[in-house]
């Protein structure tokens, strides 16, 4: 055996290897090409919450690491406005119409899309998107119902649903419409797609572990008239982001900001601007339809009475104001929502004790006790965001304040309290709820049809709420798209939601804008506020935000 | 074959299979530890994907994802076969967070910023602490040392999260020296010198901040040891020699002081894949420790696996590193090497 090797070489290596951990970036960030340097002043920085971003842009990806980067380049046949989802709007589908009863769905393909590497969007193409998810079940991330797609003319094409589908318009909303020619070859379980092929006005520039760079084409279909053709999307965490927004980096980002008022727009309220947005989404006490005492009126009403509103909104103080009476938003369900129910619930501690009065119910020792049985009242909540934590304590502490019940309340990670909602493992939960239409809305909340027992993974009516007028309206309502009829069935469903009182709506929750008006001003706000921006449910939504902006003047 | 060696090369083997068996139980635990964890990737996704569009996912959508990533329908055994035999070939499979992504790209890509920030970092904060800490010993009571012994522990005493925090808010915000987040200037050509320089901007503040918080317990240690080694004989003997001071002191000293550091120097790299979550997160660096947290965030049990392997593993290779360094360094290890396992 040799010589041990002396100190001088055990620190060269050393050296060595230092020197060598210095190589290797170079390689991680070369994943994109490089681009002319644009000055900040002709670019709009909008924050992407992803840390670690993956040039991924396999559009069937569920990963929701791939940001908002995607919305400027895949587009779907249909638009369904966050604010009016009874309105399906035409989009790369230029006109929609139903006919056998519901059953069938024509679609006529606009005219004149290019792709954003030139080449045309053909009937081809789009009948390839639309069977996408019918050949290949696992992709249908979009959600799709119909069962069969044909073209029936050089540009129509036509999907047969099973049963009348006039409800199951928004998947079309959520589908992406994608070349053809891009895609062949590739198996999409394994391919990133890392330089994505679509119809929407944006390329990707640049990219790397930080940021990604849009640059807007001429020669989009919807027009040209954008503020400029530069977006970018640097990375940061949520804490991060408010320093950018601070220093000027960013101008807009979609992050909740407790005291937001305080600590960002008072420093410059010329140029800075916070606004939680209406979302039509509600942070409510959900039940557990099987159990007692869940499973009594009476007792739900009570905790209903019992909570100050908005006592629980000063406590959380981000903006989130008291939920009306049908949990139904005024700005994204107005022209359903009944007048009566537009007020929310006030705080009625009498009120509260009457209903436990009336159920047989007392309160002994901080539980719920009726015919000698004692009910404990345990309330999960999700503790990976913070503004839960503090809403579900707020909400636990009003039920012991006024009515004295002992809440025992736990901290689930996402994960498990989903777990327990979907298999129906719980009591009660804290929780966000929203859906797109006023059909998805109660249907995915209550539909008590194809209810699965307690134990089974449900993707609906996690609740367990069985209620023969629920379903009788809701299948109904499903076969129809007059909108008197629609209307009165709407008008029936919020009676029950009032009366009987499936979940307890709190809370609205909002979608959040912080934005500074430094480079850019028109950001969407709690006035006259026409599309969001900043978050990825819908591209057209993106794209038109993007349009409504103005080159800032000051 | 001398005895000598011979002896050298039973006590190699011995830890080699002690290596081994530690390797294959990390590999294992590796396995069964994200398993036993509640929540399936699936659900993690529909969940946070419903968090960030604001709207609950179609019953349809949830249905397809659980058909895409929750497809493991094998028994447990025959998962752990496949297991063993997809780590053999390189195979750490797709992430289902980043899906339809590698792990080991997505690894391939976090590594080479956290063995820059980290490794350099550990480093200068191992000769930065170890060398002054040999200085403060020698001459215990000095100004010097009276200053800096102290400041140590309270250094060493203060949470890594709080001075990361107030770093960032003191020198990104307030003053803007450093910018605020990320690795690099990300409008920078990757091949330009810009670019470069940018690197080195970017992670100026954070491996300060490393240095800061860690080279107070090296400095520490080195100072008590070197002051426990000034009173040995050996070192007596070597100043009635007449030897210089610096000689008495780097080679009698500090050399002999040094070993446990050199222990706690193996560790300490071993650990720094686990240690960069913390500074990756507030730093919005785009390292492993970014990943890791939105792997866990995810449910994402290929990627966790993935950097939980790379982590066991690099403690794994520390220790035998350390290991074979000590024999190196410390010849009293050398003469009875074959009873040393």
């Amino acid at each position: 055996m040799g010589q041990p090797p002396d100190r001088r070489s055990i620190l060269r290596a050393g050296g060595a290897l230092s020197l060598g951990a210095l190589a290797p970036p170079v390689l991680a960030a070369c994943g994109g090409p490089a681009s002319a340097t644009v000055p900040r002043s002709d670019t709009v920085s909008v924050l992407n919450k992803d840390t670690a971003i993956v040039r991924n842009f396999n559009p069937y990806s569920p990963s929701n690491h791939t940001g908002p980067m995607g919305r400027y380049i895949y587009e779907p046949p249909l638009w369904i406005p966050r604010l009016d989802p009874a309105k399906p709007q035409p989009w790369l589908a230029s006109a929609f119409s139903w006919s056998r009863g519901g059953r069938e769905l024509t679609l006529t393909l606009r005219k004149g899309v290019r792709f954003n590497d030139g080449s045309p969007l053909t009937l081809d193409d789009f009948v390839h998107s639309l069977d996408i998810p019918l050949k290949k079940p696992e992709f249908n991330t979009a959600g799709v119902t119909y069962t069969d797609v044909r073209a029936t003319g050089p540009d129509t094409v036509v999907l047969t649903f099973d049963k009348p589908a006039y409800q199951d318009l928004y998947a079309l909303g959520q589908l992406s419409v994608v070349s053809k020619r891009q895609l062949a070859g590739h198996d999409l379980a394994t391919w990133n797609n890392p330089d994505p092929v679509g119809t929407g006005p944006g390329r990707i520039a640049a990219f790397t572990t930080n940021q990604v760079r849009i640059r807007l084409r001429r020669g989009y279909w919807g027009g040209d008239a954008f503020p400029t053709r530069n977006l970018k999307f640097p990375s940061a965490s949520e804490d991060t982001a408010k320093l950018l927004l601070l220093d000027g980096d960013l101008d807009f980002a979609s992050i909740a900001w407790p005291s937001g008022q305080t600590n960002f727009v008072d420093r410059d309220p010329a140029q800075n601007l916070y606004s939680p947005l209406p979302s039509g989404t509600i942070a409510m006490i959900a039940f557990n339809h099987t159990k007692a005492p869940w499973n009594d009126i009476h007792v739900r009403r009570a905790l209903s009475m019992a909570i100050d509103r908005s006592a629980v909104s000063r406590t959380v103080a981000s903006g989130q104001d008291p939920a009306n009476l049908a949990g139904l938003a005024p700005e994204v369900y107005g022209s359903w929502l009944l007048p009566e129910y537009r007020r929310s619930q006030p705080l009625d501690v009498a009120g509260a004790r009457r209903e436990l009065a009336a159920g047989g119910w007392q309160i002994k020792g901080g539980n719920l006790v009726k015919d000698g049985r004692t009910h404990t009242v345990s309330m999960t909540s999700i503790a990976d965001w913070p503004a839960y934590r503090i809403m579900s304590a707020a909400t636990a502490d009003q039920l012991r304040r006024h009515l004295g019940l002992n809440v025992n309340l736990q901290l689930q990670v996402g994960a498990t309290f989903d777990s327990h909602y979907n298999s129906g493992t719980f009591d009660i939960q804290y929780r966000l709820y929203s859906s797109g239409t006023l059909y998805q809305f109660y249907n995915t909340l209550l539909d008590g049809q194809g209810m699965l027992p307690v134990g089974k993974i449900a993707a609906s009516n996690q609740m367990r709420w069985k209620n023969a007028d629920t379903d009788r309206l809701l299948a109904a309502m499903r076969v129809t798209d007059d909108p008197k009829l629609i209307a009165s069935y709407a008008a029936s469903l919020q009676k029950i939601f009032v009366e009987q009182l499936p979940v307890v709506p709190v809370l609205w929750e909002c979608i959040w804008a912080v934005a500074t008006r430094r480079y850019w001003t028109g950001w969407p706000t709690n006035r006259g506020i026409r599309h969001y921006f900043g978050f990825d449910a819908a591209a057209p939504e993106a794209i038109l935000a993007l349009k409504g902006l103005r080159r800032s003047t000051t | 074959m001398s005895s000598g060696t011979r002896r050298r090369a039973i006590a190699f083997a011995r830890r080699l299979r002690f290596y081994v068996i530690a390797a294959w139980s990390a590999v294992t635990l590796n396995f069964l530890i994200p398993r036993l964890m509640p929540g399936d990737p699936a659900q993690a996704v529909v969940q946070q994907l419903e968090v960030k569009n604001g709207q609950n996912l179609p019953p349809q959508t949830v249905e397809a994802i659980r058909k895409l990533l929750g497809g493991v329908h094998e028994n447990i055994a025959v998962q752990y076969w496949h297991y063993l035999g997809n780590l053999f070939t390189g195979n750490l499979g797709i992430s289902t967070g980043n899906f339809p992504t590698r792990v080991t790209t997505l690894i391939g890509t976090a590594l080479p910023w956290t063995m820059l920030l980290m490794g350099v970092s550990t480093v200068l904060a191992f000769l930065i602490g170890t060398g002054i800490g040999a200085l403060c010993g020698w001459r215990p009571g000095t100004r010097t040392d009276s200053v800096l012994s102290p400041l140590s522990t309270f250094l060493a005493a203060v949470p890594y999260f709080w001075v990361a925090l107030f770093a960032l808010w003191l020198f990104a915000f307030r003053l803007g020296w450093f910018p605020l987040a990320g690795g690099h200037d990300p409008d920078a050509d990757p091949s330009s010198p810009r670019y470069w320089l940018s690197v080195l901007h970017y992670g100026l503040l954070p491996a300060l901040t490393i240095v800061f918080s860690s080279c107070g317990g090296w400095l520490l240690g080195m100072r008590n040891m070197t002051l426990t080694t000034t009173g040995e004989d050996f070192v007596l003997l070597a100043r009635a020699k007449g030897l210089s001071n610096t000689r008495v002191l780097f080679r009698y000293a500090a050399r002999n002081a040094m070993l446990p550091q050199l222990t706690g120097f193996a560790l300490a790299l071993g650990a720094i894949i686990a240690g960069s979550v913390l500074t990756e997160t507030v730093f919005t660096y785009p390292g492993v420790g970014s990943l890791l947290k939105q792997a866990i965030d995810n449910r994402d049990y290929p990627l966790m696996q993935g950097i939980l392997l790379f982590t066991t593993l690099a403690v794994l290779v520390a220790n035998f590193l350390a290991d074979s360094v000590y024999v190196l360094v410390d010849p009293r290890t050398r003469a009875q090497g074959g009873d040393a396992s």
